[in-house]
C-alpha cells in the first residue's frame, strides 16, 4: 500500500493539473464531454498507480501520457461512434459570453479555428503553444520525433497566423 | 558546437521562410539545445493570443471532485444532475453548457447499467452473505425471467471474485440480470445479461468512470463492470464467455 504522504502529493498534483488535463482531453477528442470523461478516467488511473510516483517528479507529463493512452485505447472508438449520431459542431459556447463583444468574437474565432485543426496538429498546438510544454517535452508526451512536432506546428501556424496579427493590431490601437 | 541563431533567423524559421536545409539544421540543433528551444518558444507569436482564449477553460464545475474519485462512489454523469443544481453550481454559463451537452439520445443499456453500478460501494456488497439456498433461489428467479438456465456454480469459482447475489432488474421493459461480486479488495463488480438481437465483439471501455467489458453473442448481451485492472476484466470476460 502506498504511503499516505505520496498519495496526498499525487492528489494535490492531480488537482493542480486538472484544467490542463481537460484542455489536453479537449484537444485529443475535439469534444468537451469526452474531455470530462478523460479527466475522470485519467485521475482514477493515476491514483491506482500511485506506486509509480517518484519523489520530486513533475507529474503533469505522466498524467498527459496516461490521458492520451486512455483516449487512444479505450475512448476514441466509442466517441467516434457516438459522434455519428450526434451533431458535432465546434462548441464555441465554451469560450463566448464571458466579456465584451470584441473579445468574444475574437475568442470564438480562435476557438473554432483551433478546434477545426486536424487532431494531430490540435494536440501539438495545445501542448506547445497553449500549455507551454516546449517542443521536446511535447515529442516525449506524444512519443513522436521532434521533427514531427515541428512540422505539425508549421502547418498549424500557417492556418492560425491571422490571430497573431490580430492581437498585434489590437495592441497597437490602444 | 551548434550554430548560434539570431532573432531574425528564428523569426524566419517560424514564418516558414527558411530554406528546408537550414530549417532541418535548426531542428537538429533544437534536439539538444535548451536555450535555443526557450528562445524559439519566446518568438511564438500565437502563444499569447491562444492562451488568452483557452486559459478560461474549463469551467471549474466540469472537473471531478477528488474526494469522490478516491473514496466514494463515482460522481453521477452530468446528464443525471438536476438542472437546478447545475445552474446553482455553474451559473448561467453552466446552464448553457449543460443544455448543450445533455444527450440527445437515450442511454444504451450498458450506459444505464454503468450509471447504476457507479452508485455501488464496497459497503453495498460487503454485508451480503449468500447461502447455497439463497443463491439457488435468486438464480432460479433470474433463469425464469431471462428464459435460460443460470446456475450459481458457474459464477462461484471465478478467480478473484466472491459471488454475492443475483438480482432481476429491468431495461426498457425487458429483464436485465445482474450478478454481483466482490473483488479481492472488496470492490463491487457486476456481470449483467439481457436479451438482444445484436452481435458485438468484446469492447473494453470506461463507462461512468468504471472499467467495463461488453459484448453480445447468441441472442444475449453481456457486460462486466467494476473497478478491476483492465487485464483482469478481460480475462474474466473471456472465462465468462466460454461458460455461456
Amino acid at each position: 500500500m502506498a504511503d499516505q504522504k505520496k498519495m496526498a502529493e499525487l492528489r494535490a498534483a492531480l488537482i493542480a493539473a486538472m484544467p490542463s488535463l481537460w484542455r489536453f482531453g479537449l484537444a485529443l477528442s475535439g469534444r468537451a464531454d469526452a474531455a470530462d470523461d478523460l479527466v475522470q478516467a485519467t485521475a482514477v488511473r493515476a491514483l491506482e498507480r500511485v506506486d509509480q510516483v517518484r519523489d520530486g517528479a513533475n507529474l503533469t507529463p505522466w498524467f498527459l501520457t496516461i490521458c492520451r493512452s486512455i483516449w487512444l485505447n479505450e475512448l476514441r472508438a466509442q466517441k467516434v461512434r457516438q459522434a455519428q449520431s450526434l451533431a458535432v459542431t465546434p462548441e464555441v459556447e465554451l469560450v463566448s459570453g464571458q466579456s465584451d463583444a470584441e473579445t468574444n468574437i475574437f475568442a470564438s474565432e480562435v476557438f473554432t479555428e483551433v478546434m477545426s485543426l486536424p487532431e494531430a496538429q490540435r494536440v501539438v498546438v495545445m501542448l506547445v503553444l497553449i500549455e507551454g510544454h516546449g517542443y521536446r517535452a511535447a515529442a516525449e508526451i506524444l512519443n513522436v520525433p521532434l521533427g514531427t512536432i515541428m512540422s505539425r506546428l508549421h502547418a498549424a501556424r500557417s492556418k492560425l497566423r491571422r490571430f497573431a496579427e490580430a492581437t498585434d493590431g489590437k495592441q497597437a490601437m490602444r | 558546437m551548434s550554430k548560434t541563431y539570431d532573432d531574425a533567423e528564428l523569426g524566419a524559421y517560424l514564418a516558414g521562410e527558411m530554406s528546408p536545409e537550414e530549417a532541418a539544421q535548426l531542428e537538429a540543433a533544437l534536439e539538444h539545445d535548451a536555450d535555443l528551444e526557450a528562445r524559439l518558444l519566446s518568438f511564438e507569436a500565437l502563444a499569447a493570443p491562444l492562451q488568452s482564449v483557452f486559459e478560461t477553460l474549463p469551467d471549474a464545475a466540469r472537473l471531478p471532485d477528488m474526494e469522490d474519485l478516491a473514496t466514494g462512489p463515482k460522481p453521477a454523469p452530468r446528464q443525471w444532475l438536476p438542472f437546478g443544481l447545475v445552474a446553482g453550481v455553474a451559473g448561467l454559463i453552466g446552464v448553457v453548457v449543460a443544455s448543450l451537452f445533455a444527450p440527445e439520445r437515450d442511454l444504451t443499456w450498458q450506459e444505464q447499467v454503468a450509471v447504476y453500478q457507479a452508485l455501488y460501494v464496497k459497503e453495498t456488497v460487503a454485508p451480503v452473505s449468500p447461502t447455497p439456498v439463497s443463491l439457488n433461489a435468486e438464480f432460479d428467479r433470474a433463469s425464469e425471467a431471462l428464459g435460460v438456465t443460470l446456475s450459481p456454480e458457474d459464477y462461484a469459482a471465478l478467480p478473484g471474485l466472491t459471488l454475492k447475489r443475483s438480482q432481476v432488474l429491468g431495461f426498457e421493459g425487458a429483464p436485465l440480470i445482474q450478478i454481483a461480486f466482490a473483488s479481492e479488495t472488496g470492490a463491487p463488480i457486476a456481470f449483467c445479461i439481457l436479451r438482444t438481437d445484436e452481435t458485438e465483439d468484446a469492447v473494453v471501455t470506461q463507462l461512468s468512470g468504471l472499467p467495463t467489458v461488453h459484448w453480445s453473442q447468441g441472442g444475449f448481451g453481456y457486460m462486466l463492470i467494476g473497478d478491476l485492472p483492465t487485464s483482469d476484466l478481460k480475462a474474466l470476460a473471456q472465462q465468462l464467455g466460454a461458460t455461456l
